[in-house]
């Protein structure tokens, strides 16, 4: 049950940063944001590909 | 001092609730004729991704989701002033409104399916095929992520490497063809619930099925059903289910909203 909790909680945290980084309404501001454009958006999907990969390996590890 | 920019709503004429979010500044609504902007005042120039940040952005969102319908902007959203928020409302006025309308009264829930498929723990290449479907049939395609091509147990040999990588590729393409056909079965079952979703299939070789969904509120509690009901059909696959979110993989009608870059995909 715990374990279970933990993946929930993981994918919820991947879930959050793929919306609040590649998704939404995308509007330039007049002033730009801390970490480039270009870097946020690789960075979510460098981020949310390791941390599903990670995530897969912890569940198959914890498969027995 | 700035404006950070939280999301765009509908009822302008409807005060916000007391809520404070980066910096603990209290939101306010820039108002042009039935929307608006909610932003708070930001001190710092820049905002940082950081968790908690993050969170507190989101915080702000989903309370706003609670008494209206909500557009969810972007993380670091920022406007000089309320001049130039304003100006925007007015630039997106006709899309704001349309995009209000889709979302009103509806909830995103996200999906991932993992597998543990024969296949996809030798895989040392991911085609993933990212698609946004909507019942009225606007298919877009997202970027193609290759991978390497390896033919394994051939030395030196020519037609033996050849006859090798035909061989790879024809697994690799029957492989890549049963992946497609399990997602869209269980894309089908929950679409059905559904006013709209996106999908991508093989974001990684394990992850077969990566989803979202627009659902109506009272919808909610059939679709996690439906989603058991999934996972109990195919035990050998892991369904996780997050939100409800707010909607946003859903903000686009389809034509674009200023400065959407070039090859970026609503999936990854």
């Amino acid at each position: 049950m715990a374990q279970l909790a933990a993946r929930e909680k993981e994918a919820t945290l991947l879930d959050l940063l793929d919306r609040l980084l590649n998704k939404g309404v995308y509007l330039r501001g007049d002033i730009t944001i801390s970490v480039a454009d270009v870097d946020l958006i690789y960075l979510g999907l460098k981020v949310l590909l390791t941390s599903v990969e990670t995530m897969e390996r912890m569940r198959r590890q914890s498969w027995r | 001092m700035a404006l950070y920019w939280y999301a765009i709503v509908d009822q302008a004429d409807k005060p916000v609730q007391t809520m404070r979010g980066l910096e603990e500044a209290e939101v306010q609504l820039v108002t042009y004729g039935e929307i608006a902007a909610v932003v708070g005042t930001l001190d710092e120039a820049e905002v940082a991704p950081t968790p908690t940040n993050l969170w507190r952005h989101e915080a702000v969102v989903e309370c706003l989701m609670g008494e209206r319908a909500v557009l969810p902007m972007r993380f670091g959203t920022v406007f000089a002033d309320e001049t130039r928020v304003r100006a925007s409302l007015k630039a997106h006025h006709s899309e704001f409104v349309a995009s209000l309308r889709r979302i009103r009264g509806r909830v995103e829930l996200a999906l991932q399916v993992m597998w543990d498929d024969d296949g996809a723990r030798s895989k040392n290449s991911a085609a993933s095929v990212c698609t946004k479907v909507t019942k009225r049939s606007l298919l877009s395609r997202g970027p193609i992520l290759g991978g390497r091509r390896r033919a394994k147990g051939t030395k030196g040999n020519g037609r033996a490497y050849l006859m090798a990588l035909l061989e790879e590729e024809r697994r690799d393409r029957a492989w890549r063809q049963r992946a497609e056909t399990l997602a869209e079965r269980i894309d089908a079952r929950l679409l059905a619930l559904a006013e709209d979703s996106t999908r991508c299939l093989l974001l990684t070789p394990r992850l077969l099925l990566t989803a979202a969904y627009l659902i109506d509120k009272d919808q909610v509690e059939s679709f996690r059903h439906q989603v058991q009901m999934l996972q109990s059909e195919y035990p050998e696959m892991h369904f996780l289910c997050t939100g409800p979110w707010p909607p946003y993989s859903f903000v686009r009608n389809g034509s674009l909203v200023e400065t959407a870059r070039e090859g970026e995909n609503d999936c990854a």
